[in-house]
């Protein structure tokens, strides 16, 4: 079964010297009660494929090709009332800064009663689950703090009321991008803690974006690494961990100083820089900064799906 | 063979007055104040790396502003090349700043928005009437950060966060510091890019000798770039030493804690447990005894009452703990 | 990599339509000021008694005022008393304001304080009645409007200035600035003014039309410029006592003055447009 499914999707944006092809037939699916990653760094598209899964995409950008099923709908072509319907409701979001989601003027109470409006539940039927929400993210004392505001709460607790809020609406699919990246690291394991707690609870799917290994390391299910606008290889956690197939991947991880044991004096990078999306090569996206790349590299590789289901767009991928 | 000491921080407290006109004549100097380093004692010596570590809060960005005159000093001395910096006036303070360069956490925004590249880079040299060729020290110091010359004429908004990082490390270099502080200089820099800039520094340091004071919370970098470690908590250094000892076999439990949090990029190395529950106090309502108490799982009677006092470990190493963790 | 397609302000400027008809007409303006002495085909105080009261013809292109002066000679010359007092005044008090402005901003906060008081001091006396009051003293003159002028709005950009200034004051850069050793002036000259510049200059742009206004205000009320030095206000006073005989001075004065104050509207307004935005934008 399958919650969200994204089907050879192409994005871009115009701009004044051509367009940005920021996202090419990117395919992923998220399978129920999963918990699925994309990790890239910058310039990678995750934040251009999130804004499109959710309808935010900027008003120069354009969808070139693709389909994004959620729930039988292509939310790509559905009608903005079913749209809004779906985000808020099926999809809820936690982003980067918790304040994206907590309005500075309105009590926490406020706003977790006031999204639960399609519910048809008494007031005090609604305040009492968002206590309940609260308390289960770990909010100590949240019968009395839930009429706080949001400059109230420090920003590890600010997180934690943005997924409560996301959560309370039994969303099919929640959305975390960068949840932990503004949080330092102890606040960051409790983060990552209680996703992983909560989600015997959450009856759906998780899809976590991030740039730290680490983080998609302790939570996720299965793995999307993507560069430069393409979904290069995809695997279970396990897999794409301990034998990765694409050379973007192996190099990614060989960079994480998380990974290095001992201390190195000098740390390795992967030399280059992104290609210019307005003009990307012809072939293999990464070939121009791989060290195994080859003259039919120049072509663009097939993504190689292995029979265990992990896949790679690499033509060394079944070595 | 131990270099010489190049930077001494001796019980340095920090306040930032919160409290100003006719409140602060009404109010006691407790509530008038509130402070953001506490006590804290450290040393750099020539050609070493020290690795300033914490999270939000713990005072760490205050500290390295107070040691270059930003922020003033309301007890404790900072002594450089041996002479003391404290108490001197702005005008006894600008040789000193020769001495000292600075790379701030927010690359783009650390550069005047209207001044191009090459400006700013040889900016200290404006500043202290160096009489040296700018155009000729500029194109120098752009290459010795490993950037095209083509970026000179470039102005900060057209930077990436990457070259940006480069240009400050050119213009803290420019006069060719002693000491070179770096707050956070891998913040918002990818993985596969982070090496350039720390390898940048390291080769700089092995050509010059000078020391560098890395501010940061990112520990995994900071395992593989320092030579000593100082971790602070809530205005206050809590543990010392050598990094590879400090990681290796922390002994305050908030080091610990600090250690065992970092996300490991392995799924088969998945914690069940975060290392530590909790958030840091408010410096304002800071708690007795022991400040970490809260937070610790080892916490005592003792702990809760009485303030720790620092205790060297041996030779290298110290920490603020009435029950340091067992170093065997 | 990062990288903005720096179009030329001007260029952009241009494409806006309003902002092309501003800049038009003070182009315009400013090309009739300072070329009063070719274009005016008479001496601008020269009487000729016989020939008053003339309606527009060939020789007298706006015809002649009650004692024969040719209107449009009038008109050119005083463009440039409108052009004199307005960027004199203005730019006075821009240069005052902006200083003390950053010294209350940057410098320590008694200063502030006594600064802020003076500012409000001067702001809270009633524009009008200072006016009149100063102009009885002194006597009307070109002088006396340009000092009314900076004394009245010299605390506007004051204010302005100093809260710019207590914003950049925090900066990171800013910070930088003092880390590396730079001392106020340096940092205040090189590192503040270039940042406040942009929208202070289009405020000061937009305060032009408003200074020729007062000008024409002051000279039609007879407390401008004497006799028989021409300024639009006085072309106004003047001609209005013989609307009934022609209308023409009274249009050939105030079409001038509308023009000119749609002219700096636009073009200020135009010139923010492109500012802003720019400032905004940040990869």
């Amino acid at each position: 079964m399958t919650v969200l499914d994204i089907a050879g999707l192409c994005v871009g944006y115009r701009s004044a010297r051509g367009t940005i092809r920021a996202l090419r037939d990117v395919s992923l699916s998220i399978p129920r009660n999963r918990i699925v990653g994309i990790v890239g760094e910058s310039g990678c598209g995750k934040s251009t494929l999130i804004s499109a899964i959710l309808g935010l995409l900027a008003s120069n950008a354009q969808i070139e090709a693709g389909r994004i099923s959620f729930d039988g709908q292509d939310l790509l072509t559905a009608a903005p009332d079913r749209l809004r319907a779906i985000r808020g409701q099926r999809i809820a979001t936690v982003f980067q800064d918790p304040m994206t989601a907590l309005n500075p003027v309105l009590t926490i109470a406020t706003q977790m009663t006031d999204i639960q409006y399609r519910g048809g539940e008494s007031a005090q039927a609604k305040r009492d689950r968002a206590i309940a929400m609260l308390t289960r993210v770990g909010i100590p004392d949240a019968g009395a703090r839930i009429d706080d505001y949001a400059h109230h709460f420090s920003g590890g607790m600010r997180q934690r009321i943005a997924i409560a809020m996301a959560l309370l609406m039994r969303p099919a699919l929640l959305i975390a991008d960068e949840p932990t990246t503004a949080l330092d690291v102890t606040l960051e394991a409790q983060i990552v803690h209680l996703l992983k707690s909560l989600r015997a609870e959450i009856d759906g799917s998780i899809l976590v974006v991030s740039h730290n290994l680490g983080v998609i390391a302790e939570l996720c299910d299965e793995v999307a690494v993507m560069y430069a606008g393409e979904v290069v290889e995809h695997a279970a956690v396990r897999d794409l961990f301990h034998a990765p197939r694409h050379p973007y991947t192996r190099l990614l991880l060989d960079c994480d100083p998380a990974r290095i044991p001992g201390e190195l004096a000098t740390l390795p990078t992967i030399g280059g820089t992104l290609p210019d999306l307005i003009a990307p090569p012809p072939g293999c996206v990464f070939a121009p900064r791989c060290p195994e790349a080859e003259p039919a590299c120049a072509t663009p590789p097939p993504f190689h799906r292995m029979p265990d289901g992990h896949a790679a767009r690499c033509i060394h991928a079944d070595a | 063979m131990p270099m010489p000491e190049l930077l001494g921080i001796s019980d340095l407290t920090v306040r930032y007055r919160i409290l100003r006109g006719w409140r602060a004549l009404l109010a006691s100097p407790a509530q008038r104040h509130v402070p953001a380093v506490l006590d804290a004692s450290l040393s750099v010596a020539a050609g070493e790396t020290y690795g300033l570590v914490g999270e939000s809060g713990s005072g760490k960005t205050t500290l390295a502003r107070a040691i270059v005159g930003l922020v003033p000093a309301a007890a404790g001395t900072i002594t450089l090349h041996g002479q003391k910096l404290g108490r001197l006036s702005e005008r006894a303070l600008r040789p000193v700043r020769r001495e000292i360069g600075m790379m701030f956490q927010d690359p783009v925004a650390s550069l005047s928005p209207r001044r191009t590249v090459a400006s700013q880079i040889t900016e200290p040299l404006a500043i202290h009437g160096i009489p040296a060729d700018p155009t000729a020290e500029a194109h120098r110091l752009i290459a010795m950060v490993g950037l095209d010359a083509r970026f000179l004429g470039l102005y900060p908004h057209q930077l990436s966060g990457g070259q940006a990082r480069r240009v400050g490390a050119a213009r803290a270099l420019a006069l060719n510091p002693a000491l070179v502080i770096a707050d956070e200089p891998t913040a918002g820099l990818d993985v596969s890019v982070q090496g350039e800039i720390l390898n940048l520094l390291a080769s700089l340091q092995a050509r010059h000798g000078m020391g560098y004071l890395i501010v940061t919370h990112n520990l995994p970098v900071i395992r593989h770039i320092s030579h000593r470690l100082g971790i602070m908590y809530l205005g206050r250094l809590v543990e010392q030493g050598p990094t590879r000892e400090v990681f290796r076999r922390p002994a305050h439990p908030y080091t610990a804690a600090l250690v065992a949090a970092i996300p490991q990029p392995d799924p088969d190395l998945r914690r069940d447990a975060p290392p530590l529950e909790g958030e840091i106090p408010s410096p304002r309502s800071r708690p007795a005894g022991c400040e970490f108490h809260t937070r610790c799982r080892f916490a005592a009677a003792r702990c809760r009452t009485e303030a720790p006092a620092w205790t060297q470990l041996d030779a290298a190493r110290g920490v603020r703990c009435h029950y340091p963790l067992s170093a065997s | 990599m990062a990288q903005i397609r720096e179009s030329s302000g001007l260029r952009r400027l241009l494409a806006d339509p309003l902002g092309a008809f501003g800049l038009v007409l003070v182009v315009f303006l400013v090309a009739g000021a300072l070329g009063a002495d070719l274009l005016s085909p008479f001496p601008p105080t020269k009487l000729a008694i016989r020939d008053r009261l003339l309606p527009p013809d060939w020789i007298h292109p706006l015809g002649t005022d009650h004692l024969g002066r040719d209107i449009l000679s009038r008109v050119l010359y005083g463009g440039r008393i409108a052009l004199t007092v307005s960027l004199t005044a203005v730019g006075g008090a821009l240069a005052i304001g902006t200083t003390l402005g950053m010294i209350a901003g940057y410098g320590p906060r008694w200063l502030d304080n006594a600064l802020i008081l003076l500012f409000d001091a001067v702001r809270s006396f009633p524009t009008i009645l200072f006016a009149l009051a100063v102009v009885t003293l002194t006597g009307p003159s070109l002088s006396t409007i340009i000092l009314i002028v900076v004394v009245t709005t010299t605390p506007v950009y004051g204010r302005i200035v100093r809260t710019q200034t207590l914003a950049l004051k925090g900066q990171e850069f800013i910070l930088a600035e003092r880390a590396m050793g730079a001392g106020p002036v340096r940092v205040l000259l090189l590192h503040v003014l270039p940042n406040l510049i942009g929208p202070l200059l289009i405020l000061a742009s937009m305060e032009i039309p408003v200074v020729i206004a007062i000008e024409s205000g002051l000279s039609f009320l007879g407390l401008g410029v004497r006799p028989p030095t021409p300024s639009w206000g006085s072309i106004l006073n003047d001609g209005y006592g013989f609307i009934r005989d022609t209308p023409w001075p009274v249009i050939a004065a105030g079409v001038p003055i509308v023009l000119t104050t749609l002219g700096f509207t636009f073009l200020g307004e135009a010139l923010r447009d492109i500012f802003d935005p720019r400032l905004q934008r940040a990869p």
